[in-house]
């Protein structure tokens, strides 16, 4: 991906250019504008020599030039297909208990879905109204929703206002509310929150004082808030999605390692011991298979029972027998194992794939450092999670509670995820072109041993305006 | 606008760590989806299948004549439910398993504590519940209406085989043969009698089914695949004659109203080959009600005649004689002295007659006919030069008689009895003495009419048996051997004879115009563990003997359990039915119905003296 990679503005915004340049453009040899939609094919000379054309022509546009076009398709169509079958797959993996627990009936069968297609909708008006609105704006209410979420995630340790689902209080209940995940809200608060952090910061969050010490503090007490919901696997996702944007922002590598192992330390310490047991389990489950690797070898016996095609949808129900805890939320992966094969589970590995690379990809191309930080760290935060998920289901990783996100039962992580994809969808739609000032490192420090500039240490240079250098 | 601080370098890193994080998940799906799926879906069809086994049915019983069915399986339905689908607080559910519960107690009759007990269950709100068993064949159709139109939900009708014993016993409230044939409990698992004996011949092995679990977790038999076919269970014939069945408990239960006993046992067997057949005791029980017996009275299952052992008393007196007449000890006309007392163990211990007087010399037979304990105690004595060695001669005889033993009859339950061996313990004189006459030791009923069998078949000793054939093929119950010469055998059967030819009271209530009948009475005392005393007034009254048209036929024996008589004069008392009137009317229903018309011609009745 090099800067040429960027140079497909549409054409509709671009400045009609003179036919002979145009022409000039089209027939130069050189590398081919890559990726996205491709220009115009340039017309051969010798079949309409006298026609003047007028349509606009793409040339490389000034670098540092902002684009605003439509969102990124690609992430629209990867977030649509994983919701539209998540709402498939919970109908599939809850109908049958809902109609055995709800007194038979076929309404008794939407017990999970139909809330599920509630959420969705609204989660669905929710990223489209992200989509529209400008990602800066969020800078200006980063900070409130912080503190909101902060909030909850306090109250949420009040047992008046607990709601208990398994085991866990990770539920808070407010009175004319429905029942919320807080942290599944301060996930998204805090990746919005630490782009701003870190983008205002610029260089500076690779110093102790001035980028560890107060990214610790902003981060550790929503990391310790969600561990002791209790709910280890939302708190690992925060902290690791806090860690990796911290990292993309430029801190310094030394410092991560020390983080790494505090965390390491710090859940040595916190971790009860039955969840060491359920963490080392997933090493061999069927060590165990009717205690500590039930969960686990359950999962595993219905991808087994998926193979290469599947079962189909909503055949489930004939292999009556594999009890999936959690079966349309934590294990709806292996859901789909077991109903759509190995080709359909490694379609879903795939679309959340394409929605790194589609992410990452908006966030290279981001006009700022707050919109890169953002659509990183929300890219990083959903891919990260559906992949600890999937991780845990296929057992390379202990089990831990959390959603599969667009695809498992839950309002909270629905609404949040398609949110937060909106917000990606918003910073799509700005490209900025690669190859100016704009893009030069900021960090005229002395290590890269070339002249040092008196005055400048680590701050940004000003930008300039593209083309008067 | 100030320039991108974040770096590009890190955010493909990340892409990268990213989809590699894909590709790993990928792999180990593969891994588990592919390399391991015949692994992973043979284990989970552990867990989806469900075994099944669907019993085959149970064969029929039937008595000797192969046509009468004393037992027999027919299909019945079951009403189950699934309160788990009607669980919750809600109005419209509440509602719901109240209707739901009112219709049932409707179809099925229930009473008001009946209605509620069905009611709770329904509320219960577990998997699953068995709310009535057996219906009637208009209540399932009742209930299959009802669910067919949706008034019911989350019931079912499962089938499930039923035991029937379409007899009548003798007695009112029981069934033909009750305590011989035992019963059939809720898992099809045969409990005592032949049902309990030949379970695994009667049940034949279920049929094996393999099944995926349905929604409700039960087995969806739609899926089901047989993996083991079973065979039906074997039918019975036994020797059993019903109709001498129902005349022997008609018997036993008008001796057991008239005497007031305790309990009337009775058994009639063929002593050439050991075929019990008939065999009964009241208190017998209703085997198609065996659950509220269960509850009520558990000890009416055991079959006394094989399972209760007594003291039997006099009628010990014939395998004395086959003692002491084998051993050469005196024959069986020869003379003895009778004596009101016998002093033994140095004047320790003493043995009178039961009238406490004396008959002074007579036959060796006619002692045995007027039951002389002193004469028994005294002969017994002489079977060896100390007490000891009189004890080992003694407890021979009863040893090879079969007593303290299992007579090998095959019924479940039966018991051995018990019989002091003189190689454990020490006897003395009394203890040989009272042995002489049928004290001191615990028999049962069956080991008497099997040691009375070899003594009137020329001596062989039969195994008592029961079941005649299973399907087509004769059962081979065999012998035990000989256990008496030839000669002995017809010493002891003249023994027999001479009891009521020669003690008139016995004369005129035994004997039976036209046929050849004998036998010994006992008359035994019942000791009390618990007052530590002999009870008052209450007796063991036995009689087993003989009857057939010019030899023995058949053996009957009888007990009347704790009798209460009425006492004429010290050793004389006097009952309603006598156990010997008892062993009349038995042997009579015994001649006529095996269509034993009488060989000699009827005489008149001999000269019947006045009552002694």
């Amino acid at each position: 991906m090099g800067p040429s990679d960027r140079a497909r503005p549409p054409a509709r915004r671009t400045a009609a250019v003179s036919p002979r340049i145009g022409a000039r453009v089209a027939a130069a040899p050189g590398p081919r504008p890559r990726g996205g939609a491709a220009p115009p094919a340039p017309r051969p000379f010798t079949r309409a020599p006298a026609v003047v054309r007028s349509e606009p022509v793409p040339v490389a546009p000034p670098a540092g030039a902002i684009h605003r076009h439509g969102p990124d398709s690609v992430i629209v169509l990867a977030v649509l297909a994983l919701t539209a079958l998540g709402l498939l797959v919970v109908y599939s993996s809850s109908a049958m208990d809902g109609y055995l627990g709800g007194g038979g009936g076929f309404g008794a069968t939407f017990a999970t879905l139909g809330p599920q297609l509630q959420w969705a909708a609204v989660g669905l008006v929710a990223m489209l109204a992200a989509t529209r609105v400008d990602y800066r704006w969020l800078r200006l209410v980063s900070l409130p929703l912080v503190l909101l979420a902060g909030a909850l995630l306090v109250l949420v340790q009040v047992p008046a206002f607990q709601v208990s689902v398994g085991g866990s209080a990770q539920w808070l209940k407010l009175p004319g509310l429905p029942a919320i995940q807080p942290g599944e809200l301060a996930k998204l608060a805090l990746v919005v929150y630490l782009a701003h952090w870190a983008a205002r910061r610029g260089t500076a969050v690779a110093g102790l004082t001035t980028g560890l010490l107060p990214f610790v503090v902003i981060v550790a007490p929503f990391v310790f808030l969600v561990f002791k919901s209790p709910d280890i696997g939302s708190a690992g996702i925060l902290g690791l999605t806090a860690a990796v944007m911290f990292f993309l922002a430029g801190a310094n590598p030394l410092y991560l390692v020390g983080l790494a192992g505090a965390a390491v330390g710090a859940a040595a310490i916190l971790l009860r011991s039955y969840q060491v047991e359920r963490l080392k389990s997933f090493l061999d489950p069927f060590a165990d298979p009717a205690n500590t690797g039930y969960h686990a070898v359950q999962g595993l016996l219905a991808l087994g029972l998926g193979g290469l095609f599947g079962s189909g949808l909503g055949e489930r129900a004939a292999a009556r027998g594999i009890v999936l805890p959690n079966a349309h939320n934590d294990y709806i992966f292996a859901v789909i194992g077991q109903e759509f094969g190995f080709l359909g589970a490694v379609a879903v590995i795939g679309l959340f794939g394409l929605l790194a690379y589609r992410g990452i990809r908006v966030a290279l191309a981001a006009p700022d450092t707050f919109g890169g930080l953002l659509a990183a760290g929300i890219t990083a935060w959903l891919c990260l999670q559906a992949f600890v998920n999937i991780g845990v289901v296929v057992t390379l990783l202990p089990v831990t509670g959390i959603t599969l996100p667009f695809v498992s039962a839950g309002g909270s992580s629905l609404i949040v995820s398609l949110g937060a994809a909106g917000i990606l969808l918003s910073i799509s739609r700005e490209t900025a072109v690669q190859g100016g000032w704009m893009h030069a490192s900021g960090d005229r420090g002395r290590r890269n041993g070339r002249a040092h500039l008196p005055g400048s240490r680590r701050r940004p240079l000003p930008a300039r305006t593209p083309g008067a250098a | 606008m100030l320039g991108r601080t974040d770096s590009r370098l890190r955010a493909r890193i990340l892409l990268v760590v990213l989809l590699a994080f894909g590709t790993a998940a990928a792999a180990r799906l593969g891994y588990w989806q592919l390399v391991r799926h015949d692994w992973l879906v043979a284990r989970a069809q552990e867990q989806i299948q469900v075994r099944t086994e669907v019993p085959s049915t149970r064969g029929t019983i039937y008595d000797r004549t192969g046509t009468v069915a004393l037992a027999t399986s027919v299909s019945r339905d079951r009403l189950v439910a699934f309160p788990a689908q009607l669980a919750g607080d809600a109005a419209a559910a509440v509602a719901k398993r109240g209707a739901i519960a009112a219709r049932l107690a409707s179809i099925l009759g229930l009473d008001a504590g009946a209605a509620g007990t069905l009611r709770e269950r329904i509320d219960s709100g577990r998997a699953y519940v068995v709310l009535a068993r057996g219906l009637a064949a208009d209540q399932s159709a009742a209930v299959r209406a009802a669910i067919a139109s949706r008034d019911l939900a989350a019931v079912r009708l499962e089938p499930e085989a039923i035991r029937v014993y379409p007899l009548e016993g003798g007695a009112p409230k029981t069934t033909l043969a009750s305590q011989v044939l035992g019963f059939v409990n809720r898992d099809g698992a045969g409990q005592y009698g032949v049902e309990g004996r030949w379970q695994d011949t009667l049940a034949g092995s279920p049929q094996v089914l393999l099944a995926e679990r349905d929604a409700s977790n039960q087995a969806n038999l739609a899926t089901a695949t047989i993996i083991e076919a079973g065979s039906p269970g074997a039918d019975l014939t036994l020797t059993i004659d019903a109709s001498l069945q129902l005349a022997v408990e008609r018997e036993i239960y008008a001796a057991w109203v008239a005497d007031r006993a305790k309990s009337v046992s009775a058994v009639v067997m063929d002593p050439s080959t050991g075929e019990i057949l008939a065999e009964a005791t009241y208190p017998a029980y209703d085997a198609n009600a065996y659950a509220a017996v269960a509850s009520a009275d558990p000890g009416r299952f055991v079959d006394p005649v094989i399972a209760s052992v007594y003291e039997p008393g006099s009628v010990f007196k014939l395998v004395t004689s086959a003692a002491v007449i084998g051993a050469g000890v005196v024959t069986r006309t020869s003379g003895v002295n009778d004596q009101a007392v016998l002093r033994l163990d140095g004047g320790t211990a003493k043995v009178t007659n039961a009238d406490r007087g004396s008959k002074g010399h007579l036959t060796f037979q006619d002692a045995v006919a007027w039951s002389r304990n002193v004469v028994m105690a005294k002969t017994a004595l002489r079977l060896g030069r100390t007490a000891q060695a009189a004890a080992e001669v003694l407890h021979e005889t009863w040893a090879k008689l079969g007593f303290g033993a299992l007579t090998g009859i095959d019924l479940a339950g039966e018991v051995p009895g018990l019989v002091r061996d003189p190689a454990t313990t020490t006897w003395r004189q009394i203890d040989v003495a009272n042995g002489s006459f049928g004290q001191g030791v615990a028999v049962t009923l069956l080991q008497l009419a099997t040691a009375y069998s070899a003594m009137v078949n020329g001596g062989i000793l039969p195994t008592p048996h029961v079941v005649e054939r299973v399907g087509q093929e004769a059962v081979v119950a065999g012998d035990r051997g000989r256990v008496l010469t030839t000669a002995l055998a017809a010493d002891l059967v003249k023994i027999m004879r001479n009891v009521p030819l020669a003690v008139p009271f016995y004369r005129d209530r035994t004997l039976i115009p036209g046929y050849d009948v004998g036998g010994k009475t006992g008359t035994a005392q019942i000791w009390d563990a618990k007052a530590k005393a002999w009870k008052a007034n209450v007796f063991n009254y036995s009689f087993v003997g003989f009857v057939g048209r010019r030899s023995p036929d058949v053996v009957v024996a009888v007990r009347i359990e704790e009798g209460r008589p009425t006492v004429l004069r010290v050793g004389q008392i006097e009952m309603p039915v006598e156990s010997f009137e008892l062993f009349r009317r038995i042997a009579t229903d015994a001649m006529t119905t095996l269509d034993l018309a009488p060989a000699a011609p009827v005489a008149s009745p001999p000269a019947s003296p006045a009552t002694p």
